[in-house]
């Protein structure tokens, strides 16, 4: 603990900054990017330029004369399906206003600079969300509690002045001014924020082991695991692209608990976008003296690597991750001894999630208190959820843990796309399972979900609907984890790949009654016999299916028929001739040629030459194709 | 080893099986069920590496835990309950081999592996009888392009071993996993071939592996595992005295293989002991005696005409010049048994101490340098005590090749983090792992000590209780110290002054510090005053008489230790009793040029090659040339051989019982394995043959029979005997009823107080190039060959691995030269020259060159020159490199 006086408070190590008038959010996230946000970004630059009427600045600059305009590149704000999304702030005699439009294009973006920016009113049949409009989608963020996700989407997160703004390093300067390595741990541990990892395990036990374990020579790790792999989860990397320093600032608030001085982040090489900002924000911060040597004046000092992996999964766990620093395959080693006591380089050290993370220097701030109000019995705080699938808002969804998951998928969600009926939810990635409709007011709290047989896990959320076959999906994610398995332990690495080529088996409609059998028996022994969590959980999908889906096999098994029209070998095309007016729409679609038919007479498809794809059955507006 | 344990270690109960054992914290569930005769299957376990938990083979399940646990890395904790043959975890063991069976070619027929194959084991054990999810070879190409390593990746169940021998155990890492998931293979990096990866070849990853996948390439098909006979034995080639199990069959030598958790190897060997003993099947064993005859060939003779022959010859010269006139070379890889007779047959049968052994060569320095200042001229601790020092010096000592499996334990001191310093001109395997790497001048060792010793007495590092209580000298010693800087001993060397610093620093502090020291330390002029400095040294910081401290004087050969113990010295009785002054005999050196004087009139020479091994060869092959009489006792017609009067055929190690004693002072048995080819004999009945036909009353039924009359004459042995040997061998001194001593002068010294020495001026001794003869050259081992070849290079497992002599040449150098790798070069001396093959590479600094002594086609020790007194040979000499077109 240092003395307050002599410590630089983080408010000083930012100029002032004027107030802009206009306030342009525009989304580049990698979702925001991909839908073109550069590009929007760039006509709202130009556009208001053009008006004559704004100086467009960057907010750090205080020089602008008469109307001031700022453009903020943002992170992710969540409503992924939603992108490109802008956020436009006017103000006006002293009253602010926001408004959110979506799916802007550049094209779009002139009438909102004419009706909106100059003439005051917004264009309203853009708007998503607003705060004085009813809107299609204001519900998305209506029943979210946004802790993790607080500055995400707000804040530019390559500039460092933006975080400062909105209160960012204030909890590190409290441990560094005001309390102890122990009453740091304390908190966190009062607070009740569990691992967001998957595995649940509470940060602050795992600090306090770290704090407690002997070091041959004193030295000490911490580490940010951001190697986020499961299929559907995004969280995140949301997190590090649109708020590194929030994860910066918790992990030198956690290493000052556990007395290390040296950190990484590892962070998975397919986020080439996370990479390049925490590159940027730890330039920043250090430049600040927000991280490096004598923090804020201190003498506690944390160094911060950045490091890459090489696009294994398995680098998420936490010995293979360490293995990956070193410069070692990443493959998981036997626990214990567990890293708190011998990790990196055989030093304790301490590895928290970015989601974790993310949440510590909320909780500094606010007290355990506040964030053990949020949650449910045993699982505190809020948690990202990542809704994809079959929904009709795809997107993070942070919400206090205990909600259910019909509130999540229907109330945030929005229910599922083009309003088919529910099937199921893969919860938890490919260690999580798939829970079916009669499950749906199952609470997000680790205890509850652990006893359906999925998993809160990461926080992937993939709906499904009727056009989802269980059994392929259940392979599918079987077939991630047996391709990602490290090959160390002979249950994942052989025993994975017998249970694949069962699933494979009974999609491909060779499926034998001891099919099911086989499967139960090789998931449970996989389950108990394999190394890590990654084999311990990998046949989850499969037994959750076979657990709430079984009708599902046995049509597959028995009747060789597949309900969803998802495996191909099960799965026959042919056009109700009585239906078929002939447009030959389908011809067109098919990829194979296999639909022949004279224009404006019944069509027929040639099952012998027919892929299955089911591209004409999509493009029939007569229902003329059938599936069976 | 056999130390008693002083502090009682407290031990917990553990219940295993229902069954209560006390353990000791930190054990293991599997090695506490071993201990009590629990068998629990393990197939990634190899006790030599850390645990691993792959196969999961080796479930328990522990009362309390979440699921079951590996018993090879779950450490017991008090009142643990484990059951080890529950259902559920026979049910898991039978999963994890009817998966590996589902990948695995079934191939066992022809799998090398077969009966000696724990998948096939377990199967059986577990009766898998049925493959549920079908069978599913894998397809990979084997691999074939390794002289000795033959690689079937179909077989192999990915358990690591070899991956984590190679790395963790070798300090190498030619294997590593490549892809992921079910396509993980072990592989080269690259896919490169292993030769090229750093591979020495030393079949460490054969060993580990549990199945067939890794196969020795050179005995596949040559003898089922259940046909074989075997015999535990020691190695014959260098001093380590690895323990290894020879298997035959058919009267022929098939394979070799060491068991760990035995001998002072732990199961580990090197190329030598693993793939170098095939030349005991060689087709150039001598099978009958050969006498020269009048025509000057040398033909076949019956042992009678042969005996007779020598007999004759010995009598003759000793009537010409009296016992003076006889020159005896014992062996250093010859047993015990056979030193101790040749040495009694010169003394009590032809009254004459001209003997001595090879020795000569560099060790004699040790054995005269560590007697006069500590009390026993050997190496004062054990070859496990390396790995539990803090800092290890190592100084003249190319430790990977010529002691490689003692090498191991550097190897791991250095992967913990301990201070390895290495002393070497040239940039060996050892100096690549030191922390602080001396690159001195050839000759220049007695100058680097001193300038080490003198910066631990200007830090005040000294351990002034240590020297006060147990040393005298001392006074005498510090002045010594004065005559030179730390900044002009590190100029003289031509190291950084602050390197040399940082070394002496490093060992001096270290909470134990040990030094290993070999041949290029003490085959030079002042071998005795650099051990002695070394003894300085260890006396200034008092690393002595505790687990990893003192000096590892590693000998060249197996029996080398052995030789000088059995009294073949010119000077030394058996158990070194001195000889009175006045009757000391002739060493070898001395020896030739008497004999190239004609002063002495025969030469008796048993399993050595001089010829090839000593300095000045062509003066040394005048020697033999100009003696009237030559004997020479061996397999092989050596290049000594060639020049005998009568070559006496003998058996090779593996045909004999007997002892060696290896460089730890270990006396360990050697084991017949293999009936004597032709007509060949041990040594020790050939001697016996000779002092008979000489009319010696001598009367040996066995080996053992000369080994207990040899233990009775020798206080070090006088507690040893054949059966107490038998389980892993004895450490000298070791009185009647003792058990050994693994760590000498724990209890003090012998004369009451260790000697220091005052230093010699230390003026670099080496050869001096010049315009003539511009680059150094420094003769050495490697790692592949050993002494003058004979037994090496008839191994063709060792051969496909180097076949011809390789110099080596600073890439600096070689382009001045126009030399490039492979290229055939001239390197003269005033001496003679040799054509070696260039091997361009900067292991060598720029103006030396480095050639191996194991190749007569190319035969260093024509280039070197010989020395007189108590090292006999030198390995370095002013040459000039040419390049061959």
């Amino acid at each position: 603990m240092a003395p307050a006086d002599v410590l630089k408070r983080p408010s000083t190590l930012r100029p002032r900054r004027r107030i802009p008038d206009v306030e342009i959010g525009v989304c580049l996230g990698t979702g925001g990017i991909a839908a073109g946000g550069e590009d929007v970004f760039k006509a709202f630059a130009e556009g208001l330029a053009g008006t004559g009427l704004y100086s467009v600045v960057k907010p750090r600059e205080d020089t602008c004369q008469g109307g001031c305009a700022a453009i903020t590149g943002t992170g992710c704000r969540g409503m992924c399906a939603m992108d490109v999304l802008v956020d436009v702030t006017t103000r006006t005699n002293g009253s602010e206003r926001t408004l959110t439009y979506g799916t802007v294009t550049p094209a779009m973006v002139p009438k909102i600079i004419e009706e909106h920016i100059v003439g005051g009113e917004p264009v309203h049949k853009w708007v998503v969300l607003s705060a004085e409009e009813p809107t299609s989608h204001n519900d998305f963020y209506a029943y979210q509690d946004r802790l993790v996700l607080r500055h995400c989407g707000k804040i530019d997160p390559e500039d460092i002045d933006d975080y400062l703004d909105a209160g960012g390093y204030q909890a590190l300067y409290k441990v560094l001014s005001s309390m102890s390595g122990e009453q740091v741990r304390e908190e966190v541990l009062a607070s009740g924020l569990r691992g967001r990892g998957g595995a649940g395990f509470p940060p602050g036990l795992k600090w306090k082991f770290a704090s407690e374990a002997p070091s041959v020579d004193g030295q000490k790790y911490f580490i940010c695991n951001g190697d986020e792999g499961d299929p559907g989860a995004f969280m995140d990397r949301s997190v590090l692209e649109g708020d590194p320093h929030a994860v910066f600032e918790g992990m030198a608030i956690g290493s000052f608990a556990i007395g290390a001085d040296q950190g990484y982040v590892y962070v998975r090489a397919e986020y080439p976008l996370a990479i390049k900002r925490l590159k940027i924000a730890l330039a920043q911060a250090e430049e600040r003296g927000l991280l490096g040597d004598n923090i804020m004046g201190s003498d506690f000092s944390f160094h911060l690597k950045i490091k890459e992996g090489a696009g294994a999964f398995v680098c998420g766990e936490e010995t293979a991750l360490m293995g990956s620093i070193e410069g070692r395959r990443g493959m998981p080693n036997l626990r214990p001894p567990f890293p708190a006591q011998s990790g990196l380089w055989k030093r304790p050290t301490n590895i928290n999630n970015v989601e974790s993370l993310a949440c510590v220097a909320w909780i500094i701030t606010n007290g355990a208190d506040a964030f053990a109000a949020k949650g449910y019995e045993k699982s505190k705080g809020t948690k990202v959820f990542a809704v994809t699938g079959k929904i009709k808002r795809s997107g993070l969804a942070e919400v206090p843990m205990g909600v259910t998951l019909r509130d999540v998928i229907y109330k945030i969600g929005g229910g599922i796309k083009n309003d088919k009926p529910f099937k199921a939810v893969q919860m938890g990635g490919p260690s999580g399972g798939c829970l079916p409709e009669s499950l749906l007011d199952t609470r997000v709290d680790y205890e509850e979900l652990n006893q359906t047989g999925a998993i809160v896990g990461s926080g992937g959320m993939v709906v499904l609907d009727g056009d989802n076959c269980i059994v392929d999906t259940a392979r599918f994610f079987l077939k991630f984890t047996q391709a990602e398995s490290c090959g160390k332990c002979v249950p994942c690495r052989i025993g994975t790949t017998r249970m694949l080529e069962v699933l494979d088996r009974i999609c491909g409609g060779k499926g034998v009654p001891e099919d099911i059998d086989i499967l139960w028996e090789l998931a449970e022994n996989i389950k108990d016999g394999s190394l890590c969590a990654l084999g311990g959980t990998a046949p989850n999908p499969v037994l959750t299916s076979l657990k709430y889906f079984m009708d599902e096999f046995k049509e597959h098994i028995f009747d060789k028929h597949c309900r969803a029209g998802a495996c191909a070998a099960l799965t026959t095309y042919f056009i109700d001739a009585e239906a078929c007016t002939g447009c030959r729409a389908c011809a067109r679609a098919c990829p194979v040629q296999a639909i022949t038919g004279e224009k404006k007479s019944p069509h027929s498809i040639d099952s012998d030459i027919c892929i299955r794809c089911g591209a004409c059955y999509e493009k029939c507006r007569f229902d003329a194709v059938r599936r069976k | 080893m056999a130390v008693a344990h002083d502090t009682e270690v407290q031990t917990v109960t553990v219940t295993i099986n229902g069954q209560e054992v006390q353990a000791v914290p930190g054990q293991t569930v599997l090695e506490v069920a071993r201990s009590i005769g629990v068998e629990i299957p393990t197939l990634c376990h190899d006790e030599r590496l850390e645990p691993y938990g792959a196969c999961r083979l080796c479930l328990v399940e522990v009362e309390g835990a979440r699921g079951p646990m590996p018993a090879c890395a779950t450490k017991i904790n008090a009142g643990m309950k484990v059951q080890t043959n529950t259902e559920k975890v026979l049910k898991l063991r039978k999963f994890v081999i009817q998966l590996l069976l589902s990948n695995h070619p079934l191939d066992c027929p022809v799998c090398e592996a077969a009966g000696d194959c724990r998948l096939q084991d377990y199967a059986y054990e577990l009766q898998v009888d049925t493959l549920p999810w079908g069978w599913h070879p894998l397809e990979f190409p084997s691999r074939d392009d390794h002289p000795n390593v033959a690689r079937n990746p179909n077989r192999c169940i990915l358990c690591g071993r070899c991956v984590r021998i190679c790395r963790d155990v070798m300090g190498i890492g030619c294997w590593g996993f490549r892809n992921r998931g079910y396509l993980t293979i072990i592989d080269t990096p690259y896919n490169m071939p292993l030769e090229e990866v750093g591979c020495v070849s030393c079949g460490q990853c054969i060993s580990a592996c549990p199945v067939g996948a890794l196969n020795m390439k050179r005995s596949r098909f040559s003898a089922r595992h259940w046909q074989t006979a075997k015999t535990k034995t020691t190695c014959a080639y260098c001093s380590v005295g690895c323990e290894q199990t020879l298997h035959t069959f058919r009267g022929k030598l098939v394979r070799v293989l060491a068991k760990a958790g035995e001998g002072v190897n732990n199961g580990n060997l090197c190329s030598r002991g693993r793939f170098g003993m095939e030349y005991v099947n060689s087709p150039d064993r001598l099978t009958q005696p050969l006498v020269r005859s009048e025509a000057g060939e040398l033909v076949p003779a019956t042992w009678d005409e042969a005996l007779e022959r020598v007999a004759a010859g010995l009598k003759k010269a000793k009537s010409a010049g009296g016992c003076k006139a006889i020159g005896f070379l014992a062996s250093a890889t010859c047993t015990n048994e056979d030193d101790y007779l040749l040495q009694k047959l010169a003394r009590s049968v032809l009254g004459c101490n001209n003997i001595d052994n090879p020795a000569r060569l560099g060790e004699t320095a040790t054995v005269a340098g560590l007697t006069s200042t500590l009390g026993y001229g050997a190496m004062t601790n054990s070859i496990s005590d390396l790995a539990d020092a803090d800092a290890v010096l190592v100084i003249g000592s190319n430790t990977t090749a010529g002691h490689p499996v003692l090498a191991l334990q550097l190897v791991k001191a250095a992967r913990q983090g301990k201070a390895l310093i290495v002393a070497d001109p040239r940039k060996t395997d050892i100096a690549a792992r030191a922390r602080v790497h001396l690159r001195l001048k050839p000759g220049t060792d007695l100058m680097l000590l001193k300038g080490m010793m003198r910066h631990i007495a200007d830090s005040g590092l000294e351990d002034a209780e240590f020297i006060a209580a147990q040393t005298e000298g001392y006074a005498e010693f510090l002045e010594s110290l004065q005559s030179v800087t730390v900044d002009e001993a590190a100029a003289a060397c031509g190291v950084e002054a602050a390197a040399l610093r940082e070394a002496a620093e490093l060992y001096a502090s270290a909470g134990a510090a040990g030094i290993v020291y070999s041949m290029g330390l003490t085959q030079q002029a002042g071998g005795m005053a650099n051990v002695k400095a070394l003894a300085d040294l260890v006396l200034l910081t008092g690393n002595l008489g505790r687990p990893g401290t003192g000096l590892a004087a590693l000998a060249a050969a197996t029996n080398t230790q052995g030789a000088c113990d059995m009294g073949c010295l010119p000077d030394y009785l058996p158990g070194y009793k001195p000889v009175a002054a006045a009757s000391r005999g002739m060493t070898a050196p001395e020896m030739l040029s008497a004999s190239r004087a004609g002063e002495i009139k025969a030469l008796y020479v048993m399993g050595d090659n001089p010829v090839m091994s000593a300095a000045e060869q062509a003066e040394v092959r005048e020697a033999f040339e100009k003696a009237e009489f030559v004997v020479v006792q061996d397999a092989f017609l050596t290049e000594t051989a060639a020049l005998a009067d009568v070559v006496l055929p003998a058996c090779v190690t593996a045909e004999k019982d007997g002892t060696v004693t290896n460089t730890e002072r270990r006396v360990q048995l050697v084991r017949r394995a293999l009936e004597p080819k032709g007509d060949s004999e041990p040594d020790w009945r050939i001697v016996l043959a000779v002092a008979k036909r000489l009319g010696a009353g001598w009367d040996y039924a066995t080996a053992e029979a000369v080994f207990r009359e040899a233990a009775s004459s020798n206080p070090l042995y006088a507690g040893m005997s054949y059966a107490r040997l038998a389980d892993g061998g004895l450490q000298w001194p070791c009185p009647e009823g003792g058990v050994g001593t693994p760590v000498l002068y724990a209890d003090g010294f012998p004369a009451g107080k260790a000697r220091f020495s005052a230093l010699e001026s230390a003026e670099a001794r080496s050869v001096v190039p010049d315009a003539d003869y511009p680059f150094v050259l420094i003769t050495g081992r490697q790692q592949s060959h050993f002494g003058s070849g004979a037994m090496s290079r008839r191994a063709p497992g060792l051969v496909g691995l180097v076949a011809v002599a390789r110099l080596e040449v600073n890439p600096e150098d070689a382009a001045r030269l126009g030399l490039k790798q492979g290229d055939r070069a001239r390197v003269s001396s005033r001496r003679g020259s040799v054509e070696p093959v260039a091997w361009v590479t900067p292991r060598v600094p720029a103006g030396m060159v480095f050639l191996p002594i194991h190749f007569a086609e190319a035969a260093a020790n024509i280039l070197v020159a010989a020395l007189e007194g108590d090292v006999a040979y030198e390995k370095t000499a002013a040459v000039k490199v040419e390049a061959l077109t």
